[in-house]
């Protein structure tokens, strides 16, 4: 099976490791070949995603060095490589969660959110057979 | 031309009668000076009608009508000089002439051609001066007064020339024409006197209509300016019309100006003072009076004259719409004023106007204030809901970021593999959990702060706190956490008592330490000082940290916001600093911040420093009033000491000992159970830090035993989880280093109070309700204490007189047949009963001087009602620690 990278964006080290945590345990069967690669702030994000291969990013809103909606690029940015980008946020009003799908997110998944679900999400948008 | 002659005749006598009737009514010197201008002509003609009609008049008419007619020139400028400056020269040095000129002709006959010709210049020139003089006047004013001022230099001058044409016509070939001409000027000038001196009706009112239209339109037009621009106008038109200066008065109400407008008048002249009475007399019966001497003007009037330097003053009254308070518009001149009465009256009408206008003009102001108001009101309340919802917004964020660690590790946990009803999990989960569950913990704690804080319903307990004491205690909780970063932390605090919440206060020192530790780089130095300034306290906690821009002072206080360099984001609430704030101003204090990026930061703390009056009623405070009993040698038990470190055991021996209580020592947890086994001490005094079992699971094994769990069991130790102590079953938690008051003082009231302690205490209960007496007695009853009752004060007074001993007195104050402060003042009074503490049970608060009646005479106050029995056992067991 081949390898499928997932960038998490996220400031917060519990978060950070809840997800390690999540990704490590279904890595033994769901999510069997993802790697999970972190970045606590926007200027890593970048780096990751203009030197390696990303097909997924977990995203979230609220970042020490800006808004985390920035890293997704707009419609004719887009090409073959451009990863999906599912957004993870604590701020959950309508309106928040509506700029994020309009800014080009495939997903919004509300903090907290339970593991399985985080689980499930990650394997539809890399389209990963159960 | 006879009938010319007849007309003129008639005309000069009806203006004779009529000023002459005028003077009767008002004998001013105007009126006299009119009338007698006309006196001459009036006269003569009256004699002439006479005849003509062939009468025989007596001679002595005729010498007088003469006698008048050679002085009326001077008559005329006469008057001028009342109204106007006038050359004493001229109309003196003129009189004379005439006289001298006119006593030969009349009296010796002499008929000499140059005295004549002499004699009747003289007469028309100071005629033709009064004329100048008069048209010189009404060209300074406005109104119908001028004009009438206007014709009657115009009739003056007309008659002067009408006497010219006549004395040119007299001489030898004379036809007649020039009598003629000479008549035809003589009505012109009768009939311009006639309309200047009594103007018929219709005249008069189309002069008053002219002026006040054109008023009228000027008000309307001044209608949206400001009171005092419109009360100016009124005044500007008055001295117009009148000259000299004008003062508006209106109102004279105690803070109000009375002096609203002024004009032709020093600015100075506003600050007159004016009351309400000196007002009421000045417009005494609501009538118009005019050029009163200022002597006869009463202290208002005279005061505005003096600083005008006028010798005359006119008092208009003028009515102000649906306000009681008098008016009037006050004319002060230094001449008396022609054709006055009915230009004061017209005033009179346009100030009553204006008043009107002012009126609404002011209802107008107040509406638009309210408007504005009501707006600003709108946009504050505008602000707090967006602010509110921001708020709620930012707290639903800042909850679900730990409780996603909370719910997502724990749900992880239960898909880990099982054996049997055990899973095994990473450390690093738990610890996850937990942490999260503490920031929770944090953020539930400060936005009930903030909302308790919001809402008003913050209780502070002030009290005389030692400013010394709380700074050290602070720092010594936070300094493993500096100790983490090797910050220093330094304190200077000199001996200094703030009034004070001691919890609240604590938490201030507190968020502002560890703020500042947060905010330190590695190795940095936070101070903390005290200073005394001014009826002020200032606590400063200085660091040489990353600092904050001043464009972020603000900021740094406002909910959920972190300043500065994200580089440098801090964990926290985000809170902190705004219940800080809040909780400074809940005391009457403020924060203050200096600091500059990259230059640390100072936050001062500046609370008001204890007045002298507060002092007083916090001299009992119960705890140094217990422990001054244990320091007098009445404790006496034995306490054991858990502890290892020898330097900490010998300061809590010296404490101890000293005080009366025998203490034994065990170096370790296990000794010192050991210890209790073999003896149960009246208390233990514990540290949490030892070697082999620590000072948790002394006191949990203290506690399993039913044979040791009543011992009461106080934490000495420098860490700082006063709340984990309590919950474990601690008495108290006190945190290094102690002071020797607060140990003593804990101990005194555990170990005399504690199962230990012998007899039940005796309370009296003094209520004239049964229902009320039952609850309290429900209440102590279960606690142990033994309750006599009294139902109401009389009763409690007849208790008193009896000499039983109580240990406590707990007392309601509103009772019908002897109140509560009457029962108070009698034990007080009462030797046997003086000593024993009373805490007083009420349904009502009680004002300021009811507190002061009772300051110093009791132990505290319980609010009646469901919380009466928490608030009394709260009293019997903190406050009143020897009952």
């Amino acid at each position: 099976m081949d390898e499928r990278v997932v960038l998490l964006v996220e400031d917060e080290e519990p978060n950070r490791a809840l997800l390690r945590a999540v990704i490590a345990r279904a890595g033994q069967d769901r999510l069997r070949g993802v790697v999970l690669v972190e970045a606590a702030d926007l200027a890593t994000a970048r780096t990751v995603l203009a030197t390696r291969h990303v097909d997924l990013v977990l995203l979230d809103v609220r970042l020490s060095d800006g808004n985390g909606l920035s890293l997704i690029p707009t419609a004719d940015q887009r090409g073959a490589t451009t990863p999906a980008f599912v957004v993870l946020s604590a701020s959950v009003l309508p309106a928040e969660r509506a700029t994020a799908l309009e800014s080009g997110a495939v997903g919004f998944l509300a903090k907290p959110f339970r593991p399985s679900e985080l689980v499930d999400l990650v394997a539809e948008v890399l389209r990963i057979e159960p | 031309m006879q009938p010319l002659l007849y007309l003129a005749e008639i005309i000069f006598v009806v203006l004779f009668v009529a000023t002459l009737v005028e003077f009767v009514r008002h004998r001013d010197p105007v009126s006299r000076d009119v009338a007698l201008s006309f006196s001459a002509l009036g006269i003569l003609f009256v004699v002439q009608i006479w005849r003509d009609l062939g009468g025989a008049a007596p001679e002595v008419a005729s010498a007088v009508g003469g006698g008048l007619f050679i002085l009326q020139p001077v008559f005329t400028l006469h008057l001028v000089s009342l109204i106007r400056p006038v050359s004493p020269r001229l109309l003196w040095g003129g009189a004379a002439i005439l006289v001298g000129g006119a006593l030969p002709v009349v009296v010796f006959r002499i008929q000499e051609p140059v005295l004549t010709v002499v004699v009747a210049s003289v007469f028309i020139g100071l005629q033709a001066a009064a004329a100048g003089y008069l048209l010189v006047e009404a060209r300074r004013r406005h109104g119908p007064g001028a004009v009438r001022m206007a014709l009657a230099a115009a009739s003056t001058g007309t008659f002067a020339a009408a006497l010219v044409v006549s004395v040119l016509g007299s001489g030898p070939g004379e036809t007649g024409t020039a009598t003629a001409i000479a008549t035809l000027m003589a009505v012109v000038a009768g009939l311009g006197y006639l309309v200047a001196f009594v103007p018929p009706a219709l005249v008069r009112e189309i002069w008053q209509a002219r002026t006040t239209v054109e008023y009228t339109r000027d008000l309307i037009g001044r209608s949206r300016e400001p009171v005092p621009a419109i009360w100016a106008a009124f005044v500007e038109v008055a001295v117009r019309m009148q000259g000299g200066a004008a003062v508006m008065i209106a109102g004279a109400r105690p803070g109000e100006p009375a002096i609203v407008g002024l004009s032709g008048v020093d600015d100075s002249a506003r600050s007159v003072e004016v009351d309400w009475p000196e007002l009421e007399a000045l417009v005494a019966d609501g009538h118009t009076r005019s050029d009163v001497p200022v002597d006869e003007i009463g202290p208002v009037g005279h005061r505005l004259a003096a600083i005008a330097e006028a010798r005359f003053v006119s008092v208009v009254p003028i009515a102000l719409p649906d306000r009681p308070e008098p008016a009037a518009l006050v004319l002060l001149a230094n001449h008396r004023a022609l054709f006055h009465a009915s230009d004061l009256q017209l005033l009179g009408a346009l100030g009553a106007q204006t008043a009107i206008v002012v009126e609404r003009r002011a209802v107008m102001a107040e509406q638009e204030e309210l408007a504005e108001r009501l707006k600003l009101t709108v946009e504050a309340l505008r602000a707090a809901s967006a602010a509110k919802s921001d708020f709620v917004a930012s707290m639903s964020h800042e909850f679900r970021t730990p409780l996603s660690a909370i719910l997502g590790f724990s749900e992880l946990m239960g898909g880990e593999p099982r054996d049997g009803d055990n899973v095994t999990v990473p450390v690093e989960w738990v610890e996850h959990i937990h942490r999260g569950g503490q920031h929770l913990l944090a953020l539930v704690n400060d936005v009930l702060d903030l909302a308790r804080i919001e809402a008003g319903r913050l209780e502070l307990h002030v009290e005389p706190i030692d400013v010394g004491s709380a700074v050290t205690e602070a720092i010594n909780g936070l300094r493993p956490l500096a100790d983490r970063k090797s910050i220093a932390i330094e304190s200077a605090v000199p001996t200094t008592i703030v009034p004070a919440d001691r919890g609240r206060f604590r938490q201030i020192l507190y968020n502002l330490v560890s703020n500042a530790i947060k905010y330190t780089h590695e190795g940095g130095l936070i101070r903390v000082t005290v200073l005394r300034a001014a009826g002020e306290v200032r606590i400063a906690v200085i660091d040489n940290g990353v600092g904050i821009d001043p464009s972020d002072h603000e900021r740094v206080f406002e909910e959920f916001r972190q300043v500065g360099d994200p580089e440098e984001r801090q964990p926290g609430t985000g809170l902190g600093l705004a219940v800080t704030k809040r909780l400074a101003e809940a005391h009457e204090g403020r924060i203050e911040l200096e600091s500059a990026r990259g230059q640390g930061s100072s936050f001062t703390l500046v609370l008001p420093a204890l007045r002298d009056d507060q002092a007083a009623p916090f001299e009992p405070v119960p705890a140094s009033a217990a422990t001054a009993a244990v320091v007098a040698g009445v404790a006496s038990g034995d306490v054991l000491v858990i502890e290892d470190d020898p330097s900490a055991v010998r300061l809590l021996r010296e404490y101890l000992e000293t005080a009366g209580y025998s203490v034994r020592v065990a170096p370790t947890g296990e000794a010192g159970l050991a210890a209790v086994a073999e003896r149960a001490p009246a208390a233990v005094v514990l540290d949490v830090l030892l070697p082999g079992i620590d000072g948790w699971e002394v006191l949990r094994r203290l506690k399993a035993d039913k044979r040791t769990q009543a011992i009461p069991v106080i934490f000495v130790t420098v860490v700082e989880e006063r709340e984990v102590g309590l919950a474990l079953g601690a008495a108290d938690y006190l945190v290094k280093p102690i002071q020797r008051a607060a140990l003593l003082g804990c101990l005194a009231r555990y170990v005399e109070n504690g199962s230990a302690a012998g007899s039940a205490k005796r309370v009296l209960v003094v209520d004239d309700e049964a229902a009320a007496l039952a609850l309290i007695r429900a209440a102590l009853e279960p606690e142990g204490y033994e309750v006599v009752t009294a139902q109401g004060g009389r009763a409690a007074l007849e208790w008193a007189r009896r000499g039983q001993l109580v240990d406590l007195v707990v007392c309601d104050l509103v009772m019908p047949d002897v109140d509560g402060f009457e029962v108070i003042a009698a034990l007080k009074r009462d030797r046997r009963t003086s000593a024993v503490p009373i805490v007083v049970c009420t349904a009502h608060d009680l004002t300021m001087a009811q507190k002061a009646r009772l300051n110093g005479q009791i132990l505290g106050i319980v609010a009646k009602g469901q919380d009466a029995r928490l608030g009394l056992l709260d009293w019997l067991r903190h406050s009143a620690p020897t009952i």
